[in-house]
């Protein structure tokens, strides 16, 4: 391979590159997690609060994750990156994986990191939090497949954004179940093992088969 | 074999044959099943009369299940052979589904009421149903918004075979919370719990909604055909 050789680990450098570059579309969904997450503490009675807060932050999350999709591949399909990257010697399974793996560092990370500020003003335990940022993190990534397969399917079309909710959030519905069924568990101090092995299976699935079906969906935009 | 019959060329005679039997079982078994069902079939012992909606309600919700189930083997067959025929099929279907899914929730609410005193409940049931519902709308979308029919039938079948992979999920996570519908009491361990004068006007209803599906199907795919052929 040649020093200017296209590799797996130089595209996974581009994509963050390109997503440092453009740090204000991608701190809009943090904002937007921010934004939303305060809006309910505010409407609700304070006495709800700590009773609607998973569901609440769960919710949040979700949208936020849906949000940030919308423009995951539609700039390259609309310049022509995508039909480049359908030629080049790596699977583009593989590829759609690493671009994932950037977004999920770009977009999804910097929510963690605020996590605990909102419980803050969710007045959540830090038992419940912790709870709560693991059933997310064991979530986010069957949020990335579903919804990264329907940003493919709606990369070239009006209304993709809209079309991209519409398709993802009936489908993302168990993983939100399972995730507040975790977090429910425990605060009734229950063993929350079972709904979190079962988000971890469908991450694991995820994983392994998303960027694989999601390539897939690319080439049937392409035709 | 079964390739053979999914060439257009062999398939539109062979619908057209087809579809006077499908519409005279719809007419003949929907009109009997009907009458025997809201006159004739005797009063429940716990239900009273109520539960003739019954008739209506248990036949849409197994088409609702039957006709997403038959989308997802023509997915299938779209993603791997591009049949032609399985496209129409896919392109056809999912908006009876849509409506044999929401005659099942506004029957089953209407029958809610005065059995359960409410409209609604968020039990598994009820709410895998409606993301079902949700599911088919998604469907109907992405139909909308590709103008070109062979594409949106490939970008329909990627989002049914997701959500049959997704269906069992959903139910199992809905599931976890207690539910109030009534268990099965047709397909269940030791035969039906209804007796069968109950039971016979519901399988003539539920025959009468499929070929009713199947009729309409058989005409829309072969006015598709006419068309591409035109």
């Amino acid at each position: 391979m040649t020093e200017n050789g296209f590799t797996l680990r130089r595209y996974f450098f581009f994509c963050l590159r390109l997503l440092f570059r453009q740090r204000r579309d991608v701190a809009l969904p943090l904002f937007f997690f921010l934004l939303v997450s305060s809006l309910f503490p505010l409407a609700f009675a304070n006495h709800a609060v700590p009773l609607l807060a998973p569901a609440a932050l769960w919710i949040t999350l979700l949208l936020s994750v849906l949000l940030s999709l919308d423009n995951l591949f539609r700039e390259d399909v609309e310049d022509g990156f995508m039909e480049q990257l359908m030629t080049a010697r790596q699977p583009l399974g593989l590829l759609v994986a690493v671009k994932m793996l950037a977004h999920w560092i770009a977009y999804i990370l910097p929510i963690f990191i605020c996590l605990p500020l909102t419980g803050l003003w969710y007045a959540m335990p830090s038992d419940t939090l912790f709870v709560l940022a693991l059933s997310l993190l064991l979530g986010t990534p069957t949020l990335l497949a579903l919804g990264g397969l329907a940003a493919a399917l709606a990369a070239g079309l009006k209304q993709g954004g809209t079309l991209l909710i519409l398709v993802t959030l009936p489908l993302a519905t168990p993983v939100l179940l399972f995730g507040l069924t975790m977090v429910d568990m425990s605060q009734n101090g229950l063993s929350y093992a079972a709904a979190r092995d079962f988000l971890a299976a469908m991450a694991v699935v995820s994983v392994g088969v998303g960027p694989l079906v999601t390539a897939a969906a690319l080439r049937i935009g392409m035709d | 074999m079964l390739r053979k019959f999914a060439a257009p060329k062999i398939f539109y005679p062979l619908a057209g044959k087809l579809m006077p039997w499908f519409f005279w079982t719809f007419a003949v078994l929907g009109a009997v099943g009907l009458y025997w069902g809201l006159m004739l079939a005797p009063v429940d012992a716990v239900q009273g009369q109520a539960y003739r909606i019954m008739y209506v309600h248990v036949p849409s919700a197994w088409m609702s299940m039957m006709i997403y189930t038959s989308m997802a083997v023509s997915a299938a067959a779209v993603l791997v052979w591009r049949t032609k025929v399985a496209e129409y099929w896919l392109l056809c279907s999912p908006g009876l589904g849509a409506s044999f899914t929401f005659i099942t929730l506004v029957t089953g609410s209407l029958w809610g009421k005065p059995m359960w005193g409410t409209y609604w409940v968020w039990d598994a049931r009820l709410t895998s149903e409606l993301v079902l519902l949700f599911i088919y709308f998604a469907i109907l979308a992405m139909k909308g918004a590709i103008p070109d029919r062979r594409k949106a039938a490939r970008v329909m079948a990627m989002i049914t075979v997701v959500g049959f992979v997704n269906i069992p999920i959903i139910k199992f996570s809905v599931d976890w919370w207690t539910t109030l519908h009534q268990g099965d009491s047709i397909f269940r361990k030791g035969g039906p719990s209804i007796a069968p004068s109950m039971l016979v006007p519901l399988f003539m209803m539920a025959l009468s909604f499929s070929s009713y599906y199947f009729w309409l199907v058989l005409k829309h795919i072969r006015t598709l055909i006419e068309r591409s052929a035109a």
